[in-house]
């Protein structure tokens, strides 16, 4: 009787069972990480992608709103004391870092115009540097996976077609049934590898060309500001 | 910060993992159509492929029975094929060489040379060009002689009385009374071991394996031409003369009946007109009749029922 149920056992359950999960369990180690490595890339990437395009469609209804309240004629100094309650971002955060470095050279009683328009305008770039960079940020993640990504996964399918190639040399059997999961095993990695990168490439490309004209459009409006600055301490001095 | 978006994405991610390990789990198995097996069977070298015909899933003919009678015969490297119609080989004591006949008989006058080819149709049965009867029956074959002989062959009309079977039964006529009685009964029981492979509808012919298409054996194999070379030059006692070989050559056209026995009187077709080359052709004939009957597989009978015999001493003897 033992022996009857071995052999059921070995008939029934070949080797050939290539349902995705049982792949993955029946693989070696380093392919398991690889494919564990890849999975998380491509969680990460697809949160990256996830908050990027919510960052971005936010940050540009924020500057739509504020350009609209800016150029509406309202009088900055309610603007900035409706502003700077809060923690501004975008558009509003040099507004507000411009004005507030405004108030404080004329409560400190300054009186060198070339030396405000020097310090507003260093104020401006610093703001716009640290926006930019908060647009731009883990943006490099997705350009890394998307070039990594294939490389990974082949490396995944290479270690484990040789592993696989290892099995069939100690079994001495070249039946199809031997040799095809081990390199169906080895090919998700691949598969794993081009569905991590293929999204992240796109979506690097897409992204970083929304932040650079996010970047571009707050260049623009601190540009301008700081010639409605500079024409404001010509007209004070 | 990054929050909101790392959940979406873990959860999609889970999902897709989900649905894949679900919906994928099963591949379906490949559908690996049956291809229709194709039956091979080792046949002898023939001039012509020919498939045999046969039942697909028939039980290959034993065509190489070890203790196949045709081994008896002569030192032919392969066996002959076809042990259906083997009649016992008679194993001839080789007779005293015959002293060249002082005073040749009046041999018959060869004819003018028939086409000696064998019947080369690809029909099912080719038969040889002049007779139309595929299977004479004894009556038959004794009404046709007399319009069949031509009239400068002083030939009598011994076809008759050859035993012929009715209808070309798989198993040979009687064996003639001889001493290998026990090999018509190893025959028999070889015989009888092949015949539950015969095909249903042709119960007179064995099945072997083969295409349904496939086309009967119709020619003499190069064995079976080679088994009765050897077998003819055990019979044969070749005038002892110190001439050349070529003086020897003689073509004998034999004919015969569907149980390998002579119908009639072996006909020389060629010889060298010579006193040499008259021995030679009396010497065949001899040949001839001490070795009939003839074993060879009757489904080829309409390719030997005639069939033209060449005696040469380079041939059979390797000189």
């Amino acid at each position: 009787m033992p022996i009857d149920g071995v052999t059921e056992a070995v008939l029934i359950s070949p080797a050939g069972d290539i349902s995705l999960i049982s792949l993955f369990f029946q693989a070696h180690i380093v392919v398991k990480a690889v494919i564990l490595g890849l999975l998380l890339a491509s969680v990460w990437s697809w949160a990256i992608i996830v908050d990027k395009t919510v960052l971005y469609s936010r940050t540009r209804r924020q500057m739509d709103r504020f350009e609209k309240v800016f150029w509406s004629g309202q009088s900055l100094e309610d603007l900035y004391r409706s502003l700077s309650g809060r923690t501004p971002s975008g558009m509003a955060s040099i507004f507000v870092a411009a004005m507030r470095e405004w108030k404080r050279s004329f409560e400190a009683g300054a009186r060198s115009p070339i030396g405000l328009q020097t310090r507003i305008e260093k104020v401006l770039d610093v703001t716009i540097n640290r926006e930019t960079d908060k647009l731009e940020r883990r943006l490099l993640f997705l350009a890394t996976v998307g070039s990594a990504g294939p490389f990974v996964g082949l490396f995944g399918t290479v270690w484990g077609i040789m592993s696989s190639f290892q099995a069939i040399s100690a079994s001495k059997n070249t039946s199809l049934a031997v040799v095809a999961p081990g390199i169906a095993e080895a090919l998700l990695a691949t598969a794993l590898g081009l569905l991590a990168a293929i999204p992240a490439v796109i979506a690097y490309n897409k992204l970083s060309n929304e932040a650079g004209r996010i970047g571009q459009r707050l260049e623009g409006f601190a540009d301008e500001f700081s010639a409605i600055l500079s024409r404001q301490i010509d007209e004070r001095v | 910060m990054l929050r909101p978006g790392l959940i979406v994405s873990a959860i999609v991610h889970l999902v897709l993992i989900g649905w894949g390990a679900i919906s994928l789990s099963a591949f379906e198995p490949l559908d690996a159509s049956d291809i229709e097996a194709v039956p091979i069977e080792f046949v002898e070298i023939d001039e012509i492929s020919t498939t045999p015909l046969g039942l697909k899933d028939a039980e290959p003919a034993e065509e190489n029975a070890p203790n196949d009678p045709t081994e008896v015969v002569a030192e032919t490297p392969a066996p002959a094929p076809e042990p259906p119609a083997e009649e016992p080989v008679t194993p001839t004591p080789p007779p005293p060489p015959p002293p060249p006949s002082p005073d040749p008989e009046p041999l018959p006058v060869p004819e003018p040379p028939e086409p000696e080819a064998l019947p080369q149709d690809a029909e099912a049965i080719p038969e040889p060009p002049p007779e139309v009867e595929p299977i004479p029956e004894p009556d038959q074959l004794a009404e046709q002689e007399p319009p069949e002989e031509t009239p400068e062959t002083p030939t009598e009309v011994a076809a008759v009385e050859t035993p012929l079977p009715r209808a070309r039964p798989p198993r040979p006529a009687p064996a003639p009374p001889t001493e290998a009685t026990e090999f018509s009964d190893e025959i028999t029981a070889l015989l009888d071991k092949s015949k539950p492979a015969a095909a249903p509808a042709e119960s007179d012919k064995q099945a072997t394996i083969g295409a349904v298409t496939g086309s009967p054996f119709t020619q003499l194999s190069q064995n079976e031409i080679d088994a009765l070379r050897a077998r003819l030059a055990a019979c044969w006692d070749i005038p002892p003369t110190r001439v050349d070989p070529v003086e020897l050559r003689v073509k004998v056209k034999v004919f015969l009946g569907p149980d390998g026995q002579l119908t009639r009187e072996p006909e020389v077709v060629e010889y060298r007109p010579t006193q040499i080359g008259q021995v030679a052709a009396e010497s065949a004939i001899r040949a001839v009749k001490r070795c009939a009957p003839f074993t060879l597989s009757p489904e080829k009978y309409a390719s030997w029922k005639e069939i033209v015999m060449t005696f040469d001493p380079r041939d059979m003897f390797g000189g």
